[in-house]
């Protein structure tokens, strides 16, 4: 079996570099997708934020409302949708978004990393997803 | 200085903050005042009239009323919550979301892991510097 390969340059807008992935959102029950964008790498993250302005491509299913919990301890109710993410060829199926209506960065936390390889190379500021 | 003139000048010293630091300043200490789950459930039983937004909040109520039950029969795994019961349960999340959406297509049905906490809260540890 062949495995899946991915990797990107880290994102040099940021200070220091970030590690980002190309991600496109799916409907897991009507296959739509929605168009590229950029989503910061965060294993710091339990789960995944997607700007809510991102899932506006299609009827996306609700999931059920979490309490999420900032830096700080500020914390608030997110509305949640079912969604599969593609990074390149890579799909991870049947992800609970956290929609962020701030509409400011996508984070893909460990939700999603915890079903991939992901090697953070930091000397040459790439990542590289395996599955 | 009286109460009075000490609330005058604190008022005075609030106005001149901008709106950005104030946001900030009630996020932190709404934290200290937050509603518990139940009552956020209870309010929007009491004013919500959009009947798929009033079924999710049903189904979370009936989630967690049921939840020391649900524990012993389904720990580590998801179920699915319908009209406050049961309708499916399975360890894979994927296949268990296929089987609801071809059954109940448009409604609205809570899946999630049962685990210790009914209420899993989300934390998003990664702390970022602003330039």
């Amino acid at each position: 079996m062949t495995n899946l390969q991915y990797s990107r340059d880290y994102d040099n807008v940021y200070y220091p570099a970030m590690p980002v992935v190309d991600i496109v959102l799916v409907n897991p029950n009507s296959g739509e997708k929605s168009h590229s964008f950029t989503a910061m790498v965060d294993s710091g993250a339990d789960g995944s934020i997607i700007p809510v302005r991102m899932l506006e491509f299609s009827e996306l299913d609700e999931a059920r409302k979490i309490r999420m919990v900032g830096v700080g301890g500020v914390s608030r109710i997110m509305d949640r949708y079912w969604v599969s993410i593609e990074i390149g060829e890579i799909m991870i199926w049947g992800i609970q978004a956290m929609a962020d209506k701030s509409n400011s960065e996508a984070i893909i936390g460990r939700d999603v990393l915890n079903q991939l390889v992901v090697t953070l190379n930091g000397l040459s500021e790439t990542i590289e997803i395996i599955v | 200085m009286k109460p009075t003139a000490l609330r005058k000048k604190i008022h005075q010293q609030i106005d001149k903050l901008p709106e950005q630091v104030l946001e900030e300043i009630y996020s932190i200490t709404s934290q200290y005042v937050e509603p518990t789950w139940r009552e956020i459930i209870d309010r929007h039983l009491a004013e919500e009239t959009d009947p798929k937004e009033l079924a999710m909040w049903r189904e979370e109520s009936a989630f967690l009323e049921l939840h020391e039950e649900l524990k012993v029969k389904y720990m580590g795994q998801h179920v699915a919550m319908k009209d406050g019961k049961i309708v499916d349960h399975d360890s894979d999340v994927a296949s268990l979301y296929k089987r609801v959406r071809q059954k109940f297509e448009g409604e609205f049905v809570l899946i999630d892991r049962v685990q210790e906490d009914p209420v899993p809260i989300i934390k998003v540890r990664s702390p970022r510097i602003i330039q």
